[in-house]
């Protein structure tokens, strides 16, 4: 009988990756970064956006009135 | 061959601790120095008595939100936590013991729960003193003699301590849940027994997710070698970096409830540089100089979601910048959060591949080898073997 290559060499050996892929939970899992960058990228718009108007907003308004 | 896994230490005089392994570390050791100076450990107790079941803080309370369900899971396991008519919070098994269904998509209304696939509301019942079942009886038609009359959700105790929500993960979910002090005692993680006054600080917090590990995060916040290497740059405190090695005397504590890394300078012992503090099964105190004296503290939870997923909780307590006008002005919090996020993602490719190589299989036990900083991260291995037979691949083997 002819052996197969793939029993003998056994090139799926190192698949345990494939193994385990219910994955039907992870979406409602998985939340906050760095996995969800969602938060992270909201937390620096809210960094530029809180920098003008501390910083920015009182020197335009300086601009404008002179 | 030589081993290169210290070869970015120029400095000699890192305590080193290397078991014989192999022929090829004789020359090695020889030429690194094997020095155990001011090496002490203090056992009071050869193993932590607390095993990989147990208290785990799993949200800050503020995440929990009116009439939203929370979902997480653990070692797989879908749970959901929210907060019942009586705003107790509930941490229930995410599968409705109907006909197993999710109860995602499903709703919460007022504290009550409703499945999404034949409509079972779930309400607190109980006797006066204590709440302590989820019931339905809606969709029971209690003629039927032969069939369930009632049907309850599975849940775990919970438990709100320091503005975090606790769970008791045990072996299995219980239909029917009692507030017993004796076994809520044995939460050893109230923050004010471990030698700081909690609400003399102020804090932020941060929730990271990883697509790796749980016991390889742990580990990565046990180690105090990386903090130079990968953090150096990150970390405001200008004595961590990547070319300035400071050497330390190290001092462990192992105690029946944690076990504790005290590093001090070494030229000047009685300085304190850093405490870190394993408390089973998730929680981890790093403390910055003596506790006593502390000016900020880190609280680290970790959270086996499953097999390649964890979550952390970090909080950071601190005793300056306190004003709370002067931290909105100089956006303190945003840029903290950042800083956060920055160091967790500096940490994240490596523990992913480190992780990749554990399931592999290609990490070999002689291809590891621990040095003296790591003292406490064989003791942390040691308890997590233990562990073990309960758990294989991140998964909780139930018997
Ligand atoms: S499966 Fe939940 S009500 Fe039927
Ligand atoms: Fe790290």
């Amino acid at each position: 009988m002819v052996q197969k290559s793939e029993a003998k060499d056994n090139p799926w050996k190192y698949s345990k990756k494939l193994e385990n892929n219910m994955d039907v939970y992870d979406e409602l899992i998985f939340k906050y970064p760095p996995e969800i960058s969602k938060l992270e990228i909201i937390n620096n718009l809210q960094i530029i956006k809180k920098t003008l108007i501390r910083y920015a907003s009182p020197l335009i308004l300086f601009l404008i009135l002179v | 061959m030589k081993n290169n896994q210290i070869n970015f230490f120029k400095s000699g005089d890192f305590n080193t601790v290397l078991k014989p392994l192999g022929e090829d570390l004789k020359t090695f050791r020889e030429e690194r120095i094997v020095k155990i100076d001011n090496y002490e450990i203090k056992e009071t107790s050869k193993e932590l008595e607390i095993g990989i079941y147990g208290w785990y803080a799993i949200c800050p309370l503020k995440e929990l939100k009116k009439n939203k369900i929370f979902y997480f899971s653990m070692y797989d396991e879908p749970l959901l936590l929210f907060k019942d008519e009586n705003h107790t919070v509930r941490c229930v098994k995410n599968v409705c013991p109907h006909r197993g269904a999710s109860f995602f998509g499903g709703d919460l209304k007022d504290g009550e729960l409703t499945c999404p696939y034949h409509g079972a509301k779930f309400t607190s019942e109980g006797s006066c003193k204590n709440i302590d079942r989820l019931t339905c009886s809606h969709i029971i038609d209690s003629n039927y003699k032969s069939y369930a009359k009632k049907i309850h959700l599975y849940q775990y105790k919970t438990l709100i301590k320091d503005d975090y929500v606790f769970i008791n993960y045990c072996e299995k979910p219980e239909t029917n849940i009692s507030d017993n002090e004796e076994e809520l005692n044995p939460n050893k993680h109230e923050l004010n027994k471990h030698g700081f006054k909690a609400d003399e600080y102020v804090f932020e917090e941060v929730l990271v997710d990883f697509k790796c590990d749980w016991a390889r995060i742990i580990e990565n916040h046990l180690d105090i070698l990386h903090i130079f290497w990968v953090h150096g740059d990150t970390i405001p405190d200008k004595d961590v970096n990547k070319n300035v090695l400071t050497s330390f005397n190290q001092k462990i504590n192992i105690n029946k409830d944690f076990i504790e890394s005290i590093y001090s300078y070494k030229n000047d012992p009685s300085k304190e540089f850093i405490r870190i503090k394993f408390i089973p099964p998730g929680r981890i105190l790093i403390y910055k100089g003596d506790p006593s004296k502390s000016r900020y503290v880190q609280v680290l939870d970790h959270i086996p979601l499953g097999n390649n997923k964890a979550r952390v909780i970090v909080r950071h307590y601190r005793k300056f910048m306190k004003n709370k006008i002067m931290r909105n002005l100089v956006l303190f919090e945003e840029i903290q959060r950042k800083t956060f996020y920055k160091i967790f993602n500096e940490d994240y490719m490596i523990l992913k591949t480190q992780t990749y190589n554990l399931k592999l299989d290609l990490l070999k036990n002689d291809e590891i080898k621990l040095l003296g900083e790591d003292k406490i991260i064989k003791y942390y291995w040691n308890w997590y073997k233990n562990q073990k037979p309960k758990i294989i691949l991140g998964n909780i083997v139930r018997n």
